[in-house]
């Protein structure tokens, strides 16, 4: 097993020898990498609190590392402030629910736009697009969001994540709490995500069996280090000669 | 001998002492000097009661002054209207100020630290305009006439031999009874700081939650706090306007209040002594200030005020110059508050206080405490992995 | 016996109230003109309320130095208009507005970006004291500025002659039949409710009023769509600082100003956000609503005119005090 991916092609998104806490002197992440193809799945697994949602809020830029690097599209990003680094073609959809819910589903959806809010048309376009994929959005465009249903307030945020048309997509654990109908389309649209629309998705997961259904790539991590890494065929043959299955 | 830092503080302390005993000879028995340091002493009490609540416990009060005053107006009602004796007067109005602190502290302190900010600063400015309006039973805006207090006769015959000037003039009296409570009152927030209470105070601002799960009772900590703060400050109150002779509403200013907050935030408001001292700097500075005149006319010339013709009511000058000093002391709370959030002169108390050889064996202990916290984690973890038999399995 | 205090002689003697009122002194029509003047004051109120609440939502911290804006507000007014004959009043109130915003988002940068963005220990206690600090100092600028003297800006503006039986105006005082209402309040009231509908608008039809709501909301989410949470702050405090300016401006030819006047206005803002429930922009409304009646009717009918004044803000440290205790999460009060 290769346990080094610089070895393979084309890497969308860098993340090089990467250390990063929540405290100036305690770092959660010591030297992690990670690389991202363009145009597939890479899957991030480990047990609860390795660092997983700290690596995503790292790239995103809601942490900032003490060292390493995070590069796109081969530029170094770590100068980039947060809240332009959606101009980058980058979107971040995080663990926890992140809505505006005192606010509209439509608002939610269009506060989605926010960096091209000038462009009434496009505005329009990608609202629609956004309610042929979610009908069920479109029926309750004018509800407070905080009064949807989880898997609706999920959908919401996907939406909103779409409008600006990201390159790459870091989503943290999508389906924890949904019921297991939902679960099943949510991995499905990520996967037409890649399919259809050649997105770059990075995947943070617990539920490792979907996770791996889809994953394109995968890398373990254990205690705020790579454990394992490899392309998910891999990845799943190993798995299972360890728990015999 | 090693010179150690210490030594350096405790000769401080020492001098401070001296000069804090010999200040009214220093200043040649002048009664307007001798009132100034006495002033100084009264605003340290209350700066450093202030900080026992601010910088040890995270609340802020800004009803710091009314509890001042409601202490010294209760005394003067119990005296002019129940025939209490001043001494009686003085335990009462104290107790008075408890009750009232109590309650607001009860009212205000199972919330966030922002009520009772809150509701303080509306006490405060609703309270001295109740007082100034009753005239009938505070004596309104013309302030409330206490009587001084008289030593017993045996006290006064000790007090003479032992002070050759004690009847020099009214103020020296004033000043060491003044001088006396200043001395005891930093003794007991001081062993208050270290006894049990002072950590639970700490361990309240700290981390309520983690506080609470160890038992300690989050709100009664935090009433106490304010409780004691509240009394020392109509303590002080009641002493000093016995001495004055006359308390007014205007005491009770909101202005009066930033400048105490100001003088312990710059003395430093995690340190009882910072905050004393800052507040004697800070008073001396202000009268030293006032003898030197300050360019109030070219200032007003630089910032085109005179265009403005604002300038015409000469009356208001001296105040208006006293005005652009206290802007000075804003803007320097303000600074310290950004920049050196421990204040000024506390720092470096604590720079004297800390032995270089006891250092090494308190950082080894907690590194061992630090040690210890892992093993209980660790434990518990393992706790945690056998299997907890009253969590629902599903 | 011992003589009683007077405070407890009036609550002892609350049939006085009941008495005044059989002998009709108290009249149904002087109590309609008493909730018509707490009305009118009211929405004055309820702006700056509301600029504490834009503040408290965005920001998540409470202005201490919210009346001194309100304060520095009516100085500009009175400032112009005493200086520039014959300066347009409206045109004075938009320069009041426009000095207090200034003021307020150079304070934010200056003063509470630090603390956004991590770089200030014990943030909650850091915020209190800097806004507090804040008071202090302007306080005491205008204080060198305008002296403590009282000031009153001259009545820039007049009632059209209107009479329709009813509703009879003179030049300074409307009449509702036979109650007179000043006109000075009702000018302030009518600007302050312009304010307030434009700054309803602003905040839920707007791109910007949506991003600051989105800031209230979840400010790492906002981060997440783009929205700059700095700058929406800065935004925040300074219209906030503006709505207490504005309240201000309107006010300074209806009450005398000197440099202390905005100490019981913040008192009455932290009545009423705590009131409505803190961050609560309905709340706000209706506690500012609230807490002008109450004053006007607890003012209007004390029994001893002489002291009545003065008593204006006990009421609203009662309201204060209630809902501390009974409901310290204000009428509409959203979980945070
Ligand atoms: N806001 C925070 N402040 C301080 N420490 C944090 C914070 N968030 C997470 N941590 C710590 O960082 C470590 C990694 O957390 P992280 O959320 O990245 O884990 P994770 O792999 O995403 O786990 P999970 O599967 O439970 O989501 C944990 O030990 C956690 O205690
Ligand atoms: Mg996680």
């Amino acid at each position: 097993m290769s346990t080094n991916g610089a070895a393979r092609g084309n890497y969308i998104l860098e993340v090089e020898d990467l250390y990063v806490g929540y405290y100036r002197d305690l770092n959660i992440l010591q030297g992690v990498h990670m690389y991202a193809e363009k145009g597939k799945i890479t899957t991030i697994l480990g047990a609860n609190g390795v660092g997983k949602s700290t690596l995503l809020k790292a790239i995103f830029g809601f942490l900032r590392p003490n060292a390493g690097d995070i590069r796109l599209n081969g530029k170094s990003i770590l100068d980039t402030p947060t809240h332009k680094r959606i101009t980058l073609g980058l979107a971040y959809i995080p663990q926890h629910m992140s809505i505006f819910r005192w606010m509209s589903v439509e608002e939610n959806i269009l506060l989605g736009g926010w960096t091209f809010r000038h462009d009434k048309e496009r505005l329009r376009r990608k609202l629609e697009e956004n309610f042929e994929r979610f009908p069920i959005l479109r029926e309750k465009r004018k509800q407070p969001v905080g009064e949807l249903s989880g898997g609706q307030q999920r959908m919401v945020e996907l939406a909103r994540t779409l409008m600006t048309d990201p390159e790459v997509i870091l989503v943290d654990e999508p389906t924890a709490g949904l019921a297991k109908l939902l679960k099943r389309e949510v991995y499905q649209m990520l996967r037409d995500l890649r399919d259809n629309e050649g997105k770059t998705i990075v995947l943070v997961d617990q539920e490792i069996r979907h996770a791996l259904r889809i994953a394109d790539y995968v890398y373990i991590l254990d205690l705020g280090r790579n454990k394992t890494e490899g392309p998910v065929e891999e990845i799943v043959a190993d798995l299972k000669k360890a728990f015999w299955i | 001998m090693k010179f150690r830092r210490i030594y350096i503080l405790w000769a401080l302390t020492a001098l401070f002492l001296v000069g804090l005993i010999f200040y009214p000879r220093l200043v040649n028995l002048q009664p307007y000097w001798v009132l100034v340091g006495m002033t100084a002493l009264f605003y340290a009490i209350l700066a450093s009661s202030w900080s026992l609540l601010a910088g040890y416990t995270g609340q802020f009060s800004f009803a710091h002054m009314a509890f001042m005053g409601l202490g010294t107006y209760a005394a003067g009602i119990l005296i002019r209207d129940m025939g209490f004796a001043p001494w009686q007067a003085t335990i009462g109005g104290v107790l008075i100020t408890g009750v009232v602190g109590l309650i607001i502290g009860y009212l205000c302190l199972r919330l966030r630290a922002v009520y009772l900010a809150l509701f303080t600063i509306a006490f405060a400015e609703i309270f001295r305009l109740v007082v100034k309006a009753e005239v009938k039973f505070t004596g309104g805006p013309n302030g409330l006439e206490l009587p001084t207090y008289t030593f017993p006769g045996w006290l006064q015959n000790l007090l003479r031999t032992i002070v050759p000037f004690w009847d020099a003039n009214v103020y020296i009296p004033a000043y060491y009874t003044m001088a006396f409570l200043f001395v005891a009152a930093l003794l007991f927030m001081f062993l208050l700081v270290r006894s049990r209470f002072g950590i639970f105070f700490r361990a309240v601002r700290e981390d309520e939650e983690a506080a609470a799960a160890l038992g300690v009772h989050v709100v009664n900590t935090r009433v106490l706090a304010f409780v004691v703060s509240s009394m020392i400050a109509g303590f002080a109150g009641i002493v000093f306007h016995h001495f004055i002779g006359l308390i007014v509403p205007d005491q009770m200013q909101i202005g009066r209040m930033s400048l105490i907050i100001a003088m312990a935030v710059i003395g430093g408001s995690q340190n009882l002594i910072g905050a004393a001292l800052g507040a004697i700097f800070i008073h001396f500075s202000l009268e030293w200030l006032q003898q030197i005149p300050l360019p109030t006319a070219v200032l007003q010339h630089l910032l085109f005020l005179n265009d403005w013709g604002f300038s015409v009511d000469l009356h208001a000058g001296v105040l208006r110059t006293n005005a652009w000093r206290m802007v000075g002391f804003g803007l320097l709370l303000m600074l310290t508050l950004r920049f050196w959030q421990n204040g000024l002169i506390s720092p470096i108390i604590d720079w004297l206080a800390r032995r270089e050889a006891v250092e090494s064996v308190a950082q080894r202990f907690q590194a061992e405490r630090d040690m210890d916290a892992v093993d209980d984690v660790q434990a518990i973890g393992s706790q945690a992995e056998a299997g907890n038999p009253q969590e629902p399995t599903s | 016996m011992w003589p009683l205090p007077d405070v407890l002689l009036h609550a002892m003697h609350f049939h006085m109230w009941l008495d005044a009122l059989f002998k009709f002194q108290i009249t149904g029509t002087y109590i309609v003109r008493l909730i018509l003047e707490g009305l009118l004051i009211g929405v004055i109120y309820a702006l700056m309320a509301l600029g504490l609440t834009l503040i408290f939502s965005v920001l998540n911290i409470v202005s201490f130095a919210h009346g001194e804006f309100y304060m520095i507000g009516g100085y500009v007014v009175y400032a112009i208009l005493h200086h520039y004959k014959g300066f347009p009043g409206l045109l004075a109130i938009v320069v009041a507005a426009l000095v207090t915003f200034v003021i307020g988002a150079v304070f934010e940068r200056l003063f509470l970006q630090p603390m956004a963005k991590g770089q200030v220990e014990r943030p909650s206690e850091y915020a209190i004291l800097i806004t507090f600090g804040l008071s202090f100092f302007l306080q005491f600028v205008m204080l060198g500025i305008m002296g403590p003297f009282p000031k009153k800006a001259p009545r820039f503006w007049s009632f059209p002659k209107i009479d329709l039986g009813f509703i009879r105006t003179t030049k300074t005082t409307l009449f509702l039949g036979n109650i007179p209402l000043s006109g000075g309040r009702i000018f302030a009231a009518i600007i302050a409710l312009l304010a307030l509908a434009a700054v309803l608008w602003f905040m839920y039809r707007t791109w910007t009023g949506w991003a600051l709501q989105a800031v209230s909301q979840d400010r790492n989410a906002a981060a997440v769509v783009g929205i700059n949470p700095l700058n929406m702050n800065t935004l925040a405090f300074g219209m906030g600082a503006m709505l207490a300016g504005l309240a201000g401006a309107v006010l300074v030819t209806v009450f005398s100003w000197v440099p202390w006047v905005g100490v019981p206005a913040s008192a009455k803002s932290f009545v009423i956000i705590v009131l409505g429930g803190m961050g609560s922009i309905p709340g706000s409304l209706v506690g500012g609503l609230i807490l002008g009646v109450v004053e006007s009717l607890g003012t209007g009918l004390f029994p001893d005119p002489a002291r009545a004044q003065a008593y204006r803000d006990v009421f609203g440290l009662v309201i204060f005090a209630l809902v501390l205790w009974l409901k310290p999460t204000g009428l509409f009060g959203r979980k945070l």
